[in-house]
């Protein structure tokens, strides 16, 4: 038994996908052209796996934002903010951030995955108890794990499933923490935010909504705000690196303890902290969000096209549509044939395996963007009814 | 309430129905390998699991099950202390 010795099986696999000619975690974008479009080996090729759902990587004043950070402030902070010290602009994008969701209290971190990684596993230890929905984040699982609570799962976007499981806990319900998503990241469904804050109400705790893939998506900020929900939401975690085109992460609440998180997260500690060119590129784009909501138009346009004809095809996709469109497929070899065939068509989605998906499905998962054309979104299509044909003529033969 | 093997052989029941290999399932029966499932077909089979003796099992206490017996002890202690 060597040290390596657990990666055999997984390395197994690995050949084995090598071998079938399918290279789906070896992509290298050689060259980035636009918020859409990209250099993958060799051929222009549309991005529809990137989460870029505003399309404001390539923004001008978000460009012209960053650029001047980085010129009068430098590259980075070389150090987390509790030892180097908090940048004037850390405070800025938390003001920012606050106000935007009309909470008193925001801290921000390097990353998305850093959000709730910090915050879940400061929030709780050993003593708490977590209800979390099945289909949440590989963060969140590993935020609860770091903090030690007691996990509980409830059936995915199940409001009675998770009534059932806060019954049982009795009086400990009072001070759990329940957690969903806005918008789920490989299918794309909403929760039921409406009926997931009623059980909170009756049973009580807290509860806590990753607004990941839902930010500038639902509405400006995303399912909370939608449903209306505002007064039954604790804490609000969510990342700058999608719909706002940078990276970092954030959590906002009303809860003056949100500031004790500082001085007792790990991951908020003991990391770098958000670079100056990051701040400055992810104010303006919350700016942008704010002030041009024909981005968001733009996205649910080529989102309801998107899933329309995906459907048509036959394919297998999320409840309803989304920006993220995912196709299900039950069969390894299937899943391989239409990525590879994508790609051979100038067409970039993520391939995803188990146990990163629901029911051990494979997923054909598109994420669409305000910047996609409509000619784009008609190319995506053309390619996925291509490689769809291929596939089947293949195995009939 | 039940005995200890009286819910042993209500959870065999269960799991017996979720085999898609040709097993008996019994107290020694290895979670998942012996049920030729995979991880993500055992968590869908645990939710039914918690349904029937109506109790919800904490993610944490799945590293140390192996065996349907493990699991009955797991499920027995989260039985006494819900009692």
């Amino acid at each position: 038994m060597s040290l390596f010795t657990k990666f055999d099986e997984l390395d197994g696999r690995r050949r084995a996908l090598l071998e079938s000619g399918s290279k789906p975690f070896n992509v290298v974008v050689e060259r980035i052209i636009s918020p859409t479009e990209a250099i993958v080996n060799g051929r222009q090729t549309i991005m529809a796996g990137t989460n870029n759902y505003l399309g404001l990587t390539f923004d001008p004043e978000c460009v012209a934002a960053a650029r001047e950070a980085v010129t009068r402030e430098g590259t980075g902070t070389t150090g987390s903010r509790m030892a180097n010290g908090t940048f004037a602009s850390h405070l800025a994008l938390e003001d920012d951030i606050a106000k935007f969701f009309g909470r008193q209290f925001a801290i921000i971190f390097s990353t998305g995955y850093l959000a709730n990684l910090g915050i879940l596993s400061a929030l709780t230890d050993r003593n708490d108890v977590i209800v979390i929905d099945g289909d949440c984040h590989a963060s969140i699982y590993d935020g609860c794990k770091m903090g030690g609570a007691e996990v509980i799962r409830f059936r995915h976007n199940d409001a009675d499933d998770l009534a059932k499981r806060m019954r049982r806990l009795g009086e400990s319900a009072r001070d759990a923490l329940i957690v969903i998503e806005g918008i789920y990241s490989m299918l794309g469904d909403q929760a039921p935010m409406s009926e997931i804050a009623a059980v909170k109400r009756e049973y009580g705790g807290y509860l806590l909504v990753d607004e990941a893939h839902s930010l500038g998506v639902l509405g400006e900020r995303g399912l909370v705000e939608m449903a209306d929900e505002h007064a039954s939401v604790d804490f609000i975690t969510g990342t700058f690196s999608k719909s706002l085109g940078a990276t970092g992460g954030f959590c906002v609440s009303d809860l003056p303890q949100l500031d004790l998180i500082r001085l007792s997260s790990r991951p908020y500690v003991f990391t770098a902290s958000m670079c100056p060119s990051v701040i400055a590129s992810t104010r303006t784009a919350l700016r942008v969000l704010q002030q041009r909501p024909e981005l968001r138009d733009a996205l649910w346009r080529n989102a309801n096209r998107l899933y329309a004809q995906l459907s048509s095809l036959g394919y297998e996709l999320g409840p309803h549509p989304s920006p993220v469109v995912a196709a299900v497929v039950s069969d390894i070899n299937e899943a391989l044939a239409l990525w590879d065939g994508l790609l051979a068509r100038g067409v970039y989605v993520n391939l995803v395996f188990p146990p990163a998906t629901p029911k051990g499905c494979y997923l054909l998962r598109c994420s669409v963007s305000a910047a996609h054309t409509i000619e784009q979104i008609d190319k995506i299509c053309a390619a996925f009814a291509d490689a769809q044909k291929d596939f089947r003529a293949s195995t009939a033969a | 309430m039940q005995k200890f093997e009286e819910k042993l052989a209500v959870l065999c029941n269960l799991l017996q129905r979720h085999a898609s290999v040709n097993v008996v399932v019994g107290a020694q029966t290895m979670l998942a390998s012996d049920l030729g499932i995979d991880s993500a077909q055992l968590m869908e089979v645990l939710l039914e699991v918690e349904d029937e003796f109506d109790v919800s099992i904490p993610l944490n206490v799945l590293p140390n099950v192996v065996t349907v017996n493990d699991l009955m002890v797991e499920l027995d202690k989260l039985l006494g202390a819900s009692a």
